[in-house]
C-alpha cells in the first residue's frame, strides 16, 4: 500500500453531531396528557378534602427477628434487581464513561495514595476499597453499588416499620420507592456508584420521626448520626439532609426542633470541609460529586418540566432514565392524598416531597424541549443558590428527587395503610413494583462494556510510563472525555504510569490534550519524536479509532521512528499496538 | 464468541436514499456492509463481529439519485456486550445527506403518563370503595 502522509485534519475525532431536528421532539401531546392528569389530581384533592381525613389505623407492632431476616433477604434481592447484572457479570456495567472513573478511583485508593481530600463519596470508598483488595476493582465496584442500594432500601423499610409504625405489608412501598426509583437506574447505568452507597436519607427521616420522649439527647444523637451518614455519602446528600432536618423540624413544631437545627451541624461541617473544591479550584474526584464548574448551574443539565413529563432530555444520557421518572405513580398516594386527608406527619411528608420536586426543576421553569430552552420564570433554587452558595454544588438539581422518592415512598405506605381492603393494598403494591421495575430502574436495559484490558500493555515493565494515542479532540468534546476515562480505566489493568492526570474532570486542564496534539503535529510533519520530547517510555496506539485511509501511513511512521511494535493485541474490545520509545 | 450487530437507517424521505455503504472498523479488522431497503423508509443490514467491540469507527457513503457522498464519519463508543442494534436517521442538511445516530432504546412516550393515570384511577376507585364500606 502506498504511504500517504496523513493531514492533521483527518487525525481529529469527527465533530460532535448536530442535534436532531425539532420536529422529532414535539412536546405538545405529552404535556397535554400530563395537564389532564394534573387536573384529575386537583379534583381528587378537592373531593377528598371535603370528605374529611381517612381513619388512621393504630400503630403496628415492631418487627420481630423473622421479619428482620425476611427484610434483609428481600432488600438484598431488590438491590440485585436494581443493579442487574452487577451481581453476576464479568463485564463492567456502565453506559458512557463514569463507571470507568468509579472503578479507577477504587483501584487508585487501594494502591495507597492521598486522594481522599479530593473526593466526597466516603461511604462508597470505605466499602469499595477493602472489597477491591478482596475481589478486584470491577467486582468491588459492582458489589459496593449493589450493597449500597440494598442498605438504602433496608433503611427505608426500617423507617416505615419502626419510627412510622406502619403495617408489615404496606411498609414495603418505602423500600420499593427508594431502591427501584429512576434515579437509581440512572446512577447504575451511568456508573455513579458513589451516589448509591448510603442509607442516610431514609435513616434521617426515620430518626426525625422517632419521638424524643424523655430522652431528647438520645433522639438528637440518632438524628446527628443519620446526618453524618448523609454527609459521608456525598455532598449532595449532605445538603439534602440539612434541608430535610430544617423543614421537618420546623414543620413538626416539636419542643426540641432547635435540637434538630443543631443536628444539621455535622452535615454543614462536612460540606464546609470541602469548600475549596466547591469553589472550583484544585483537583476533583471522578467519583466525587464536587468538581470545578459545578457551581455553574445554568449551563448544566436540569430537570425541566419536559424531562419530568417524559420527554427526551436536552442532553442524552444523564437523565435518560429520569425522563420516565413517573412522579405521578407516587405523587397520588404519597403526596396528594396525605395532603388532603392525612395527619400532620403525612402533610409534612407531602410538603417535603413538593419542595424536592420544586428544587429539582432547577433555577428556572422551562417547558420547551429544544437546545435554546425558554426560561419561563425563576424558581426557588435560584434564590437558594444566591443566599446559600453551598446549594451551588447541585450541578444536577434533578437529584433533589432523592428526597422526593424517600418521602413519597413513606407517604405511599402511610396512605396504603388507611385502605381497609387488603386486596387493594396488595394490588397497589404490585402495581407500584411493576411500574418502578418497568419504567424506573429498567434493569434489562443496563449496558455493559468489556472489563478486560488489552493484553499488549503487558509487554511493558512496571514503572514504565505509557501514553495512549487517540485521534485529536477538543476540550469540550464528549468523546474526548470518554477517551481519557478509558485510558485511565486501562491503568486499572496494566498498572503503568500515565503522563496525564486521571483525577482531573475537565479536559482543558489535562495534559492528555496537549500531548495528543503534540504527537499529531509530529505525525503530520513527519518529525520523529523521542523521549526528550514526549514524557513517556512507551506509546499505545489505538488504530481502530483513526480513519481507515490513515492507519497504514501512521503505522509506517511510528515504526520508522521507534521500530516495530513491542506488542500487538486485539483483545479487550479493540486493537492496540505498543511502541517503546526508550530502548531497555 | 460472536457479536451480532444490526444497523438500521430510518429514511425520513422514503426512496430518497437508495443505498448506504458502511465501512466499519472494530478490533483491528475492517468490515464493509451495504444497507438495503427493508420495508417503507428503512434500510437495514447486519453483520457478525468476532468479539464485542469497545468502539466503532463508522465511515458511510450514501447514494441518492444525484450521486454518492460521504454521509457519516463517527466514532461510536459501544456499551452493550451481548448484541447491538445501531439506529440512525437520514437527514438532508444544507443540500447534503447526513446520517445521525439515534437512541433506539426506551419506551413510547405515552407510557410515561399512562401508568400514572392507571394508578390514579385504581387508587381513587379503591379509596371510594373503602370509604363506602366504612
Amino acid at each position: 500500500m502506498p504511504e500517504v502522509s496523513p493531514n492533521l485534519q483527518s487525525l481529529q475525532l469527527p465533530a460532535p453531531l448536530p442535534a436532531l431536528p425539532e420536529s422529532s421532539k414535539d412536546s405538545t401531546p405529552v404535556l397535554l396528557g400530563w395537564g389532564a392528569i394534573f387536573a384529575l389530581l386537583v379534583v381528587a384533592f378537592l373531593m377528598l378534602r371535603r370528605h374529611g381525613p381517612p381513619d388512621r389505623p393504630s400503630p403496628a407492632p415492631r418487627p420481630g427477628r423473622l421479619e428482620w431476616g425476611a427484610a434483609l433477604a428481600i432488600c438484598g434481592v431488590l438491590g440485585a434487581c436494581a443493579t442487574w447484572p452487577m451481581a453476576t457479570t464479568a463485564d463492567l456495567v456502565q453506559h458512557n464513561f463514569d463507571g470507568f472513573g468509579s472503578t479507577w478511583l477504587l483501584w487508585r485508593l487501594a494502591q495507597g495514595g492521598a486522594l481522599l481530600e479530593a473526593v466526597d463519596t466516603w461511604l462508597y470508598l470505605g466499602l469499595g476499597v477493602p472489597l477491591t483488595h478482596l475481589v478486584g476493582p470491577v467486582r468491588a465496584y459492582h458489589l459496593s453499588t449493589l450493597l449500597g442500594v440494598s442498605t438504602a432500601a433496608l433503611a427505608a423499610w426500617w423507617a416505615a416499620r419502626v419510627p412510622f409504625r406502619l403495617p408489615p405489608l404496606v411498609a414495603w412501598a418505602a423500600p420499593l420507592a427508594v431502591g427501584l426509583n429512576p434515579l437509581v437506574g440512572t446512577a447504575v447505568v451511568e456508573g455513579h456508584g458513589g451516589l448509591l452507597v448510603g442509607p442516610g436519607l431514609a435513616l434521617l427521616l426515620g430518626a426525625l420521626q422517632l419521638r424524643p420522649g424523655r430522652h431528647p439527647w438520645r433522639w438528637a444523637t440518632a438524628v446527628v448520626a443519620a446526618g453524618v451518614l448523609c454527609a459521608l455519602q456525598s455532598g449532595y446528600f449532605a445538603l439534602m439532609g440539612g434541608i430535610v432536618v430544617l423543614l421537618w423540624g420546623a414543620w413538626q413544631r416539636r419542643p426540641l426542633w432547635r435540637v434538630a437545627l443543631v443536628a444539621a451541624l455535622p452535615t454543614l461541617l462536612f460540606t464546609l470541609a470541602l469548600w475549596d473544591q466547591i469553589q472550583g479550584v484544585g483537583g476533583a474526584g471522578q467519583a466525587a460529586t464536587f468538581a470545578a464548574g459545578m457551581v455553574d448551574l445554568p449551563l448544566s443539565d436540569i430537570a425541566t418540566l419536559d424531562t419530568l413529563a417524559g420527554l427526551p432530555p436536552q442532553s442524552a444520557g444523564v437523565l435518560f432514565h429520569t425522563r420516565h421518572a413517573l412522579i405521578f405513580a407516587l405523587l397520588v398516594p404519597g403526596v396528594i392524598l396525605p395532603l388532603a386527608g392525612g395527619d400532620r406527619a403525612g402533610r409534612g411528608l407531602a410538603l417535603l416531597a413538593l419542595v424536592a420536586i420544586l428544587l429539582a426543576l432547577g433555577t428556572e421553569l422551562q417547558a420547551v424541549c429544544h437546545p435554546e430552552t425558554q426560561a419561563l420564570m425563576p424558581l426557588p433554587l435560584r434564590w437558594l443558590i444566591r443566599h446559600v452558595p453551598l446549594a451551588g454544588i447541585f450541578r444536577f438539581p434533578v437529584r433533589f428527587l432523592w428526597i422526593y422518592y424517600t418521602v413519597a415512598g413513606l407517604g405511599t405506605a402511610r396512605t396504603l395503610s388507611t385502605l381497609s381492603l387488603p386486596w387493594l393494598q396488595r394490588g397497589l403494591l404490585v402495581a407500584l413494583l411493576l411500574e418502578l421495575l418497568v419504567l424506573g430502574v429498567r434493569p434489562w436495559e443496563t449496558s455493559r462494556v468489556p472489563a478486560s484490558v488489552p493484553s499488549a500493555y503487558g509487554a511493558l515493565q512496571p514503572g514504565d510510563t505509557v501514553m495512549d494515542l487517540w485521534p485529536m479532540f477538543g476540550p469540550d468534546h464528549l468523546q474526548g472525555v470518554q477517551i481519557k476515562e478509558l485510558s485511565c480505566y486501562y491503568q486499572v489493568g496494566h498498572g503503568l504510569d500515565l503522563p496525564f492526570e486521571c483525577m482531573s474532570v475537565h479536559l482543558e486542564d489535562n495534559a492528555l490534550l496537549p500531548l495528543t496534539r503534540q504527537v499529531m503535529q509530529a505525525l503530520a510533519a513527519d518529525a520523529p519524536m523521542g523521549p526528550a520530547t514526549l514524557p513517556a517510555d512507551a506509546l499505545a496506539w489505538h488504530p481502530d479509532a483513526f480513519p481507515l485511509d490513515t492507519r497504514w501511513a501512521i503505522q509506517k511512521k511510528l515504526e520508522r521512528w521507534w521500530g516495530p511494535p513491542l506488542a500487538t493485541s486485539t483483545d479487550g474490545g479493540e486493537r492496540v499496538l505498543v511502541f517503546r520509545l526508550v530502548p531497555r | 464468541m460472536s457479536f451480532p450487530m444490526e444497523l438500521v437507517v430510518i429514511d425520513t424521505d422514503p426512496g430518497g436514499v437508495r443505498d448506504v455503504h458502511v465501512q466499519l472498523s472494530a478490533s483491528g479488522t475492517a468490515h464493509e456492509l451495504h444497507l438495503t431497503p427493508r420495508g417503507e423508509g428503512e434500510l437495514y443490514g447486519r453483520l457478525s463481529l468476532p468479539d464485542a467491540p469497545r468502539y466503532l469507527r463508522i465511515e458511510a457513503t450514501c447514494t441518492t439519485s444525484t450521486g454518492s457522498e460521504p454521509c457519516m464519519d463517527e466514532v461510536l463508543f459501544m456499551s452493550s456486550t451481548a448484541s447491538s442494534r445501531l439506529e440512525f436517521q437520514l437527514f438532508t442538511h444544507d443540500g447534503h445527506t447526513e446520517l445521525l445516530s439515534t437512541d433506539s432504546s426506551g419506551y413510547p412516550l405515552w407510557l410515561g403518563f399512562s401508568w400514572g393515570a392507571l394508578l390514579l384511577v385504581v387508587g381513587l376507585l379503591g379509596l371510594i370503595r373503602a370509604r363506602s364500606h366504612a
